[in-house]
């Protein structure tokens, strides 16, 4: 179908963008437009005016700050995966995002606008969780910082007033380099199709011993959700099979997931199980 | 759930060009193979068709199936001066029960003797817990 009608704006700063959303209390921001296009497309939103970000300076590129990156919230999931920078400190997230749908989507597709859209069947809300990330906003007062465990904060909503732009994400250097090892397992039916249940695991291990282990589960509720149970039953575990399948069989407890086409609830409660053992294991170098 | 490998002897009567008919094939089993695994209309109890959009109604890619084998005999057909036969369906007609058979045989330890297409990866689940 053809988009409602709307006003477009294209701000050339950050600051003309918020000015722009705090006059207009019915208005969408345009990153790469892969969920939005859709949205409008299939009638289910109706914005007076469409604030289109990708003329605003400073948004895009990956830059070291010592113990954590900043990617900027307009750097596209191509970029993402494409940056030496993320690809040795934050292997996780270059691996969950190569898996984000298609060549086509990951080249228009952006980090913040995945981040934004909050969408719990997104692969990179859980790996921001994971990761335990700092997404910095910028509104009419200025600038804050917002975890990522506050800034999920229902079914396609997040902590962003109205008037607000995610501007970059603080995501720390959980990589090979710092002994964290990683895998996102996604399950899905078909390729490029949305994750049914996705895990991500970081497993920092020594000496036989799994030290911690961070875990964020993709579509197992309205909000991404990290496992907790099974962090806890992995923190100073045995770095060995049988541990791992213990604490896995945990992964569910305290979801919620949805019962839909893809599948029933207690379907992807078993799909949690078998693919955080899976994504364990493989973190954990085993 | 993943087909590991897939072979197609056909006869298609005189080949002309052998590109094009491995083509034919080719797509052929993919269409009959997503019939077994993968696309359904389901409808609501309203009546209506929940399975409208692509995100839903599951059509697999290259991405999705196996590199096929093919082999063929030539039987020249005797009804037309070419001699060549349909190709276009010779894939699909047996794709969807050799698929769906191998799947049944490989769920033979547990007791499964019928399964509902498409033969999806939590429909299999249930088959083999019981619960559904």
């Amino acid at each position: 179908m053809i988009p409602p009608q709307f006003d477009y704006v294209r701000p050339r700063t950050v600051e003309e963008a918020v000015g722009i959303l705090g006059e207009n209390d019915n208005a969408k921001i345009l990153a790469g437009g892969q969920s939005l296009l859709p949205i409008l497309r299939l009638r289910l939103a109706y914005p007076d005016v469409v604030v289109d970000l990708n003329r605003a300076a400073g948004l895009r590129g990956v830059r070291d700050q010592g113990d954590h990156l900043v990617i900027g919230a307009m750097t596209t999931h191509y970029e993402v995966i494409r940056y030496e920078l993320v690809r040795e400190h934050c292997g996780l997230l270059a691996e969950a995002t190569a898996t984000v749908a298609d060549p086509q989507v990951r080249h228009r597709g952006t980090f913040g606008g995945a981040l934004s859209h909050a969408d719990p069947a997104g692969d990179l809300p859980a790996v921001a969780l994971a990761f335990g990330t700092t997404m910095v906003v910028a509104g009419p007062a200025g600038r804050r910082e917002v975890p990522a465990s506050e800034f999920f904060a229902d079914y396609l909503q997040t902590a962003l007033d109205p008037a607000e732009v995610l501007v970059e994400v603080q995501v720390p250097k959980l990589g090979a380099g710092s002994g964290w090892g990683y895998r996102y397992e996604k399950f899905q039916r078909v390729a490029q199709a949305w994750a049914i249940v996705g895990v991500a695991a970081l497993v920092r291990r020594s000496d036989g011993v799994i030290e911690q282990a961070r875990i964020g589960l993709t579509n197992m509720d309205a909000t991404p959700v990290r496992a907790t149970a099974t962090e806890a039953a992995l923190n100073n575990a045995q770095a060995g099979a049988g541990a791992v399948d213990e604490a896995a069989g945990l992964a569910a407890e305290g979801t919620s997931p949805a019962s839909d086409l893809s599948g029933q609830a207690g379907y992807r409660q078993h799909l949690a199980r078998v693919l955080t053992r899976r994504a364990v294991m493989a973190a954990a170098g085993m | 759930m993943t087909v590991r490998s897939y072979v197609a002897v056909d006869d298609v009567g005189t080949v002309i060009n052998p590109m094009i008919v491995d083509g034919q094939v080719h797509g052929g089993v993919t269409q009959g193979l997503a019939q077994a695994l993968y696309e359904e209309a389901v409808y609501d109890a309203g009546g209506n068709l929940v399975t409208g959009s692509m995100v839903d109604y599951l059509v697999p890619s290259a991405a999705d199936v196996p590199p096929y084998v093919t082999d063929r005999t030539e039987t020249p057909a005797t009804t037309n001066p070419l001699g060549v036969k349909g190709a276009g369906e010779a894939g699909t007609i047996g794709s969807t029960p050799a698929v769906v058979n191998a799947v049944v045989d490989a769920l033979r330890p547990y007791g499964v003797t019928d399964i509902r297409m498409p033969c999806t990866p939590e429909r299999v689940w249930q088959a083999t817990h019981g619960d559904a």
